[in-house]
């Protein structure tokens, strides 16, 4: 006896035919879900407790712009340094004329027109690194006069960003460096500062773009040999700024300031809401700061970009944040020209804060773009009720 | 033998497959206690009604007493899948849910025919936990939903002996093993909104034992028919404590973190179940089964849930084989099998206890035999009712296919002796 070939064809396509009759599930059975097993969700709001404004020294190298003026207690000068490569035959050429090209980038505090801005080009004596050049880093900055043109600025140039700024160099001090290159004991350190022509002040800060970047700064030297004119650019190098702001806004305010390295910190009670026992997660935190735009400057050219990480001890150290865990603040109606509301998503933050409460140090607000620009972000703080910083929350638990 | 190759090949692809094929789908039932029990000892017993506690059985391998292996005769073998329907209603809304999944598997084979020595390898289900509840309802731009999957297995050794005539005992020793997956989220509409989601695990083993006993031709020997027609059968489900250990992976926005973590025991409490035979001339087999197991003793990490209460399943099942000859037309050797089974679950929710009803069914269709060999491809079909709509409860309207293909040969058999 032998079983039909059809009947097992007919007994898989039955198994075949029934596995595709399941349906999507529903909510069909959620009512015998033990209520004590069920997920709750609170929302909830907490005001800062604390907070303050403090210091910082970072360096300003490997931002993308350098930055040069003046305005009210801020002053800031650019470091260049140029990375040199000549050909020997350089020392017998005779130099027609050298050019400094510098591309504007941001302006900040800018007078309006027709105020003319006018930079020093000086020579820099004193070694520095871009990685490691702060404003606080130099007792004395060795810089000495040269013969060069002021760089001359007026705000049609500057506020075109990518407009070109063409200054001459003095050709004596590139006859120097060209020496100095054909010899081969001497240090080869080609640096020049700019920086504000005393005379002025509130001309407001000036942004040119960094080396690196596509519109680098370039030393032009226009020479002739044997007759033949030619020419050589000098466009590679390391740049910063050394910024300075000798007033911190009053202490009922939160501030952050680019360039400068102001920060601000924030602390949230989060027991209210933590339960020492089951953890409670943290389906959504929005954090809210509130800009008093009177006192706030953004510049142009630049991003309004204000960062919150957590603070990684209780040290207002700028390497105590743990830089896992942050979150970008933007405005949340970019229209409103008083009290802009500023919102960051801090939920993996909180969610740190509550896991580990021990480690909740606050969180510490930076600006967007610290090495490149001085852009100045003052928010209200915890001591005005209505306005401070606060934190919305969104969480379950059992 | 050629088809009977390319069927093992056909059931073993369609059942390796079949765990990728179904989801976990199945009722939000089994999400209490153990999972939903699965009292199946093979597809001819889940065909009458759950029954086979006094069966001896010689063509298939009887899972329900292992005093039933007593009379076998050849090496038995069988692979079983099942196919399982849910119908669920709550009344307020219905869907249907179904699984499939590889069932159960055994070997016997007797070992010394003048004390009825037996020896049975089998894999089986002892529970099944299978629900997605998906729970939209409740709170606008919130998405709850509860899934879980796993079960207990039990891997068995079973032993049979007769000491006298018409008396059979066995044991079987169970190596009750699994896990149990129980995923819970929480998910929200909007954007943004960290999905709060945790994966509770637990895992147990432990061994327990069935023994049992049958005494053939109960009838005769109490005066009541000359001839031994009836048998009685009972087991004795020892219990079991099962090492357990329970972990629940806690997903944040941070990190997953292993949560709760407990290890202890689960107790499986004792069951006793007492069968009755009745051979109706040679053609036609009666069976009735009631099953008691005192889950009332149940306990999880020491806790006894309140949900969990004692057992009773009661079943009646009929078996009717026109002819054993193999001279009679072909649909005079398929076996037709019906029955049914009430169960007062060992579950009570919302102050009612969960209840089953079901009829059932199925046919043994003859694939060959030859002297030495045979194969039956039987098909079971459950279909019943758990629970009710009222009480904040769901009504499940449970269909089971089960598709087994049984046999036996001479393999391992022991020489005659002379």
């Amino acid at each position: 006896m032998k079983v039909s070939p059809k009947l097992s064809a007919v007994i898989l396509f039955l198994l075949a035919s029934i596995s595709g009759c399941s349906q999507s599930p529903t909510s069909v059975g959620r009512k015998i879900i033990p209520g004590s097993d069920k997920y709750t969700v609170h929302d909830t709001s907490i005001a800062s407790i604390s907070d303050t404004t403090f210091k910082f020294s970072s360096p300003n190298g490997s931002g993308g712009n350098l930055l040069v003026g003046s305005y009210a207690s801020v002053n800031a000068k650019s470091l260049l340094l140029f990375l040199v490569t000549m050909p020997d035959s350089m020392t017998t050429v005779q130099i027609d004329t050298a050019e400094l090209i510098l591309t504007a980038s941001y302006g900040w505090n800018v007078a309006l027109p027709p105020t003319p801005v006018q930079f020093e080009i000086k020579e820099v004596l004193t070694p520095w690194s871009a990685s490691t050049a702060t404003a606080d880093s130099f007792s004395s900055l060795n810089l000495l006069p040269t013969n060069s043109s002021l760089v001359t600025i007026t705000n049609q140039d500057t506020l075109s960003i990518g407009r070109e700024v063409v200054t001459q160099f003095d050709t004596s001090l590139v006859r120097r460096w060209i020496n100095i290159y054909a010899d081969t004991v001497l240090p080869r350190f080609f640096s020049i500062a700019l920086v504000t022509k005393p005379a002025l002040s509130n001309v407001g800060i000036w942004g040119f773009y960094q080396f690196g970047s596509q519109y680098p700064p370039a030393l032009q030297i226009i020479y002739e040999k044997n007759g033949v004119k030619d020419s050589i650019s000098l466009s590679v190098g390391e740049g910063t700024f050394l910024a300075t702001n000798n007033a911190l806004q009053p202490s009922a305010s939160i501030e952050t300031q680019a360039g400068i390295s102001f920060y601000g910190r924030i602390k949230f009670n989060l027991s209210p809401v933590s339960d020492s026992v089951n953890k409670v997660i943290v389906n959504n935190a929005v954090l809210q700061l509130t800009l008093n735009n009177s006192q706030s400057k953004l510049g142009f050219g630049s991003s309004d970009s204000v960062i919150a990480y957590v603070a990684g001890s209780a040290s207002t150290q700028a390497d105590s944040i743990a830089p896992s865990y942050f979150g970008y603040g933007y405005r949340k109606d970019t229209t409103q020209t008083t009290n802009s509301v500023y919102i960051f998503t801090l939920t993996s933050m909180v969610q740190q804060w509550i896991n580990t409460p021990s480690n909740n140090f606050g969180l510490e607000l930076r600006p967007g773009n610290d090495a490149s620009y001085l852009d100045t972000h003052i928010f209200y703080s915890s001591k005005d009720p209505a306005k401070g910083p606060k934190l919305f929350i969104t969480y379950t638990k059992k | 033998m050629k088809t009977v190759k390319i069927l093992f090949l056909l059931t073993f692809v369609a059942l390796g497959a079949s765990d990728h094929l179904f989801a976990g789908d199945g009722s939000v039932y089994s999400r209490f206690g153990v999972g939903e029990i699965m009292t199946f000892y093979g597809n001819r017993s889940a065909a009458m009604g759950g029954t086979g506690v006094a069966s001896l059985t010689d063509g298939y391998i009887n899972e329900a007493n292992p005093a039933g292996l007593g009379q076998l005769s050849r090496t038995q073998y069988s692979g079983d899948f099942q196919y399982q329907g849910y119908g669920l209603n709550d009344g307020s809304g219905s869907t249907f849910l179904s699984s499939g999944n590889f069932q159960s598997a055994g070997l016997a084979f007797p070992v010394y025919s003048d004390y009825n020595i037996g020896f049975a390898f089998s894999i089986t289900p002892f529970s099944r936990r299978a629900y997605d509840v998906k729970d939209d309802v409740t709170t606008a731009g919130i998405v709850q939903s509860y899934s879980g999957t796993g079960g207990l297995s039990s891997a068995q050794f079973g032993f049979s002996f007769s000491p006298a005539q018409d008396l059979y005992f066995g044991v079987t020793t169970h190596y009750l093993f699994g896990n149990f997956d129980d995923v819970q989220q929480l998910a929200y509409d909007s954007s943004g909104y960290f999905a709060t989601n945790a994966d509770k695990n637990i895992s147990m083993h432990g061994f327990a034992f069935t023994f049992g006993a049958v005494f053939a031709g109960f009838d005769k020997a109490i005066g009541i028919s000359n001839e031994k027609k009836m048998n009685v059968g009972m087991t004795i489900f020892s219990g079991a404590s099962l090492s357990a250990t329970e972990q629940t992976f806690q997903n944040y926005s941070t990190s997953q973190e292993t949560t709760n973590v407990y290890t202890g025991s689960t107790k499986i409490p004792l069951g006793f179940a007492l069968g009755l035979e009745y051979d109706v001339r040679d053609r036609t087999i009666l069976t009735g089964d009631a099953q008691f197991q005192q889950w009332s003793q149940y306990s999880y990490m020491g806790v006894h849930p309140a949900e969990i209460q004692n057992s009773l399943r009661l079943g009646i099942g009929a078996e009717f084989l026109p002819t054993k000859s193999l001279a009679e037309p072909y649909y005079h050797q398929v076996t037709y099998r019906a029955g049914g089974y009430v169960n007062e679950s060992y579950l009570k929710l919302n102050g009612e206890t969960i209840n089953e009803y079901f009829i059932t069914g199925g046919v043994g269709v003859p694939i060959f035999f030859t002297a030495g060999s045979e194969a039956r491809l039987n098909i079971g079909l459950e279909y019943g009712t758990r629970g009710a709509t009222s009480n904040g409860l769901q009504r499940d309207t449970i269909t089971r296919l089960t598709i087994s293909l049984n046999g036996s040969d001479t393999w391992f058999n022991p020489p005659e002796v002379q």
